[in-house]
């Protein structure tokens, strides 16, 4: 069973390897191959078809001679029979068999069977009379009978109905097959012939069929092996001409395709190098360096060098050069104040520009001079730009043959990205300054937080030694005296009048005191009352028109952190203004808005610079920011010298302490 | 001289040929027969076989033969029942075969022309037997006939031209223009054209009807069977002159018949009529019956063959 399986699966693979190798073939065989096997089934159905239709023809003619000739036979002699005629029969009989060749023998045949007359030489064979009878109610018989002479028509045809006997007529078919073979033999070799010249018609034709797809072909697979330059000719109008033409359409397109697509590739790999280059490069004059190196090697220029455009309208520097002779890099840094590459760059506002060296003093110094640059007729100007800022010039050197346009654009592409990467550099260090500066004021604070504090003890110190000293002494002196004139009622009672005073005095400084550390009313009541109470302070301390207004804040409190810190910042703008603005009113304004609270001071006084105010450490407007900052607000400090000053604090009322949460 | 490839291709030819014929012949399969075999094998049948004596009866070609055959078998059958003995009909081409025949004794008895009789009974080997009636009368005429559309009406008209005889025998188809010529001091070699022999009546109507000859003369009683028969045929005949009566053709016999056969042979014809199978064979003759021999009714027949025959 397994074998038998094998065995079938083994004849499948045959077919299959058979069918693939007769498939296989060219068609330049295929296609003779049809042609000659269409002559040869056509001159094959034709032989065939002429052959059996021409026997048949033949046959049936025999037949018809035969029974013609048996008829005439029968009934010429009848009378021949009846009048004992019989020499007159036998005559009859040989002259037909004479004049006609095909008739091989005449038999006649009485009623009875017996031979009448017959036209073989001696005796008319045994086998011959039994054969071909009459059926009943047939008027004649027609039997085709084999023999030692080939195959013979025997024809039995009665006289007068059969009452006198029958005539046996035999015809050779010698001649009919005779007729039938010459037939087909010229058939055959008519197709032979039309074999020999359909095959040399068919070779021709193929050939001018084939090759078309041939050089087809060929193209296809040079093709597929990267040859994309075979272009086969259209030789006729039909589809195979068409499928040649679309083939050449699809290879030209798919050569520019691949072209565009390698240019691309080309310069994509420029970028991605000019980009991982930039990526890895820690500092401006290494970012310079970098990029000048790598979109060289990437494009392919010689030589090439950067300016940096510096802010505002200084004079570019000349940042990184690569490839040039030292002469020409120290020429080129005289030249480049006037350089017109970089103004012509500035002028346009970007952009690349193609400059000759007519136009370019180094160059045109280098030709003059005999330098290695003469070589050199003209440069690529590229505008390094960021955010529509020009940030310096990409000056490349171009040999004698042009660059091509796209490349130009690509090279635009990776300026702009060089510029993006300066930028960012730039700006990275411009916060690092930042932080820097930052960082100094914060340690500067420091220092003058712990100093103030040393400050305020000292002042508490003082305050304390100062007024609360002297007036406990002034009040020990007191007391003594009042001991001293204890038995002086009058004495006393003025003495204790004046304890009194002097008691109360220290009182209210301990106060004071006490406020200007923490204002214990700040936890006890809020915000408002709190700057309500130092206002009116301050309002009799300096002698100031300050005036409070709070919207939407009504009995609710704030979160302890903004309350403190609002009140601190507002403490200290208060304590700038009384000591810097020379103001002679301030308002305030504290109003809640949604979930956020806006505090505005803002004086009639002299004014300010703010920005200056700042980066000079005015430590007192830092601590307001740091402030804000720290509650996650905004400062807006608006004066300018002469005009007053407005201070908008804006910060969230954030209930949940951010510090902490 | 054949190269190679010519024989190469003949070879391919015969191939393709054999397989194609093969082919087509191959699957049916004939009767075989040996046609070389000479040894063994049919010869032509000798004369009748022994058995008993056939009665032999010869019929003068009055008509064709075929006809005759066709016409005398009802005839023969009833005689060979009646003489109780198989009946064989004998024809021949010419009157003096039959005549021969009968004189030979190779025929028992025969129907033949009242010429051909009275010269038969002159030579003495003929006698009658019996004579038919036939439409109520034992005579008949002889029909002198032209193309319908022939300008002659009378036989004198008819010198220089073809003509038809029957058989030299013959009474209406030679003897009586041959009686009638001499009458007029002719001959028929000098009054016609060109003359010659049909042996018998059918085929010298049919002779003047297609145009052969421009006369002939012919029987009364063949014409009269014929214009039943073929009607068109006679309509392009036109009967120019009838002669007077003659007596009809009768059976004759040998006068040295064994007389018992003679008086069988008698019994049988005159009692014909009686008989079913008798009046059939009656009505295929166009016979009314069978009398007894009358020699008067051949005296005309007689006179002229005097006359014409030279006789003394």
């Amino acid at each position: 069973m397994a074998v038998e399986k094998g065995g079938a699966r083994w004849q499948g693979e045959r077919m299959r390897g058979m069918w693939r190798r007769i498939t296989g073939v060219s068609i330049r065989y295929k296609l003779l191959g049809m042609v000659l096997g269409v002559i040869l089934l056509l001159g094959l159905a034709v032989t065939l078809q002429v052959q059996s239709q021409l026997a048949a023809q033949l046959r049936q003619s025999l037949h018809e001679r035969g029974l013609a000739l048996a008829r005439d036979l029968a009934e010429d002699s009848i009378d021949l029979i009846l009048t004992q005629n019989l020499f007159e029969v036998h005559q009859k009989l040989r002259s037909t068999l004479e004049t006609n060749p095909d008739v091989r023998y005449i038999i006649i045949l009485d009623s009875e069977g017996k031979v009448i007359a017959h036209s073989f030489p001696v005796r008319v064979p045994a086998d011959l009379l039994p054969l071909n009878p009459i059926p009943p109610g047939q008027p004649w018989s027609v039997q085709i009978l084999d023999s030692d002479e080939g195959l013979l028509t025997d024809i039995a045809f009665p006289i007068l109905g059969g009452q006198l006997g029958v005539v046996r007529l035999g015809l050779s078919h010698r001649r009919l097959e005779q007729a039938v073979w010459v037939a087909t033999e010229r058939l055959i070799a008519t197709t032979l012939f039309a074999l020999l010249v359909g095959g040399i018609a068919a070779l021709l034709l193929t050939r001018v069929l084939s090759r078309p797809i041939l050089e087809l072909v060929d193209a296809v697979r040079a093709a597929g092996q990267g040859d994309l330059s075979r272009r086969p000719r259209v030789w006729m109008a039909d589809e195979i001409g068409e499928l040649t033409a679309a083939f050449n359409a699809m290879m030209d397109h798919l050569l520019r395709y691949q072209g565009e697509l390698l240019r691309q590739n080309r310069e994509l790999r420029a970028m991605n190098a000019v980009a991982r280059a930039l990526s890895e490069a820690r500092s401006l004059p290494e970012i310079t360096d970098v990029a000048l190196r790598s979109v060289m090697e990437a494009m392919g220029f010689p030589a090439g060098w950067i300016l940096l455009q510096e802010d505002g309208e200084a004079a570019p520097v000349l940042a990184a050069w690569h490839g040039l002779s030292p002469g020409f890099a120290a020429r080129l840094k005289d030249f480049i104040p006037g350089c017109p590459c970089a103004r012509q760059i500035q002028q346009s506002g970007g952009g690349i520009h193609l400059v000759q060296w007519s136009s370019c003093p180094a160059l045109e110094e280098a030709r003059r001079a005999g330098g290695p640059e003469a070589r050199f007729d003209r440069h690529l100007s590229v505008a390094l730009m960021s955010r529509d800022r020009i940030l310096g010039v990409l000056n490349l050197l171009i040999p004698s043959s042009e660059a091509p346009p796209e490349m130009i654009e690509w090279v635009e592409a990776i300026g702009r990205q060089i510029a993006v990467a300066l930028d960012a550099e730039r700006q990275r260090q411009r916060r690092m300054e930042e932080l820097r500066q930052r960082e100094a004021m914060r340690r500067q604070l420091l220092e003058r937080i712990l100093s103030a504090q040393e400050e305020e003890r000292r002042r508490i110190a003082r305050e304390l030694h100062d007024e609360a000293g002297q007036a406990l002494t002034s009040l020990r002196v007191s007391l003594g005296l009042l001991e001293r004139e204890a038995h002086q009622p009058e004495a006393v009672r003025a003495r204790v009048a004046e304890l009194k005073r002097l008691t109360e005095e220290i009182m209210e400084n301990l106060h004071r005191l006490a406020i200007d550390l923490r204002p214990a009313i700040l936890d006890h009541l809020g915000l408002v009352a709190a700057l309500r109470q130092y206002i009116e302070a301050c309002r009799r301390r300096y002698g100031l028109d300050i005036q409070l207004e709070t919207i939407g804040l009504g009995e609710g409190r704030l979160s302890p952190r903004v309350e403190i810190a609002l009140y601190r910042i507002l403490q200290e703008a208060l304590t700038n203004v009384v000591r810097h603005a020379q103001a002679t009113r301030v308002d305030v304004l504290l109003e809640r808005r949604g979930d956020r609270i806006i505090a505005v001071v803002e004086d009639n006084g002299i004014g300010f610079d703010p920005e200056r105010a700042m980066r000079n450490g005015h430590l007192g407007l830092f601590g307001i920011r740091e402030r804000v900052e720290q509650l996650g607000g905004t400062l807006i400090l608006e004066s300018a010298p002469g005009s007053g000053t407005t201070l908008v604090v804006e910060v969230p009322d954030a209930h949940s302490d951010p510090d902490r949460g | 001289m054949r190269s190679p490839a010519s024989g190469w291709l003949r070879s391919l030819v015969g191939v393709m040929g054999a397989l194609l014929l093969l082919g087509a012949c191959a699957p049916r399969s004939y009767p075989y027969v040996r046609l070389n075999a000479d040894r063994e094998g049919a010869v032509v049948a000798p004369g009748p076989g022994v058995g008993r004596l056939p009665l032999r009866v010869a019929v003068a070609p009055v008509i064709s033969p075929r006809v005759t055959f066709e016409t005398y078998i009802p005839l023969l059958d009833y005689l060979a029942d009646r003489l109780d003995r198989p009946a064989e009909l004998l024809q021949r081409r010419t009157y003096a075969e039959i005549n021969d025949l009968i004189r030979t004794g190779q025929a028992d008895l025969a129907f033949v022309c009242g010429g051909a009789f009275v010269e038969g009974e002159r030579e003495g080997y003929m006698e009658l037997l019996a004579i038919p009636q036939i439409n109520g009368a034992t005579t008949y005429h002889a029909l002198i006939i032209v193309p319908a559309d022939s300008p002659f009406h009378r036989l004198e008209d008819l010198r220089g031209r073809r003509f038809a005889f029957t058989d030299p025998l013959s009474n209406s188809g030679r003897l009586y223009v041959q009686y009638r010529l001499a009458r007029m001091g002719e001959n028929p070699g000098g009054f016609f054209g060109e003359t010659f022999f049909t042996y018998s009546h059918d085929n010298s109507i049919r002779a003047v009807a297609w145009g052969l000859a421009d006369g002939a003369s012919v029987d009364s009683l063949v014409y009269e069977t014929l214009l039943l028969n073929e009607p068109e045929l006679i309509a392009r005949l036109r009967v120019i002159e009838r002669s007077p009566p003659f007596g009809v053709p009768p059976v004759v016999v040998h006068p040295g018949l064994a007389p018992p056969l003679k008086q069988a042979l008698r019994e049988a014809f005159l009692t014909m009529d009686q008989d079913p199978r008798g009046k059939k064979a009656l009505a295929m003759l166009r016979v009314e019956r069978f009398l007894p021999p009358d020699p008067t009714i051949y005296e005309g027949i007689r006179r002229m063959a005097t006359e014409v025959r030279g006789w003394p």
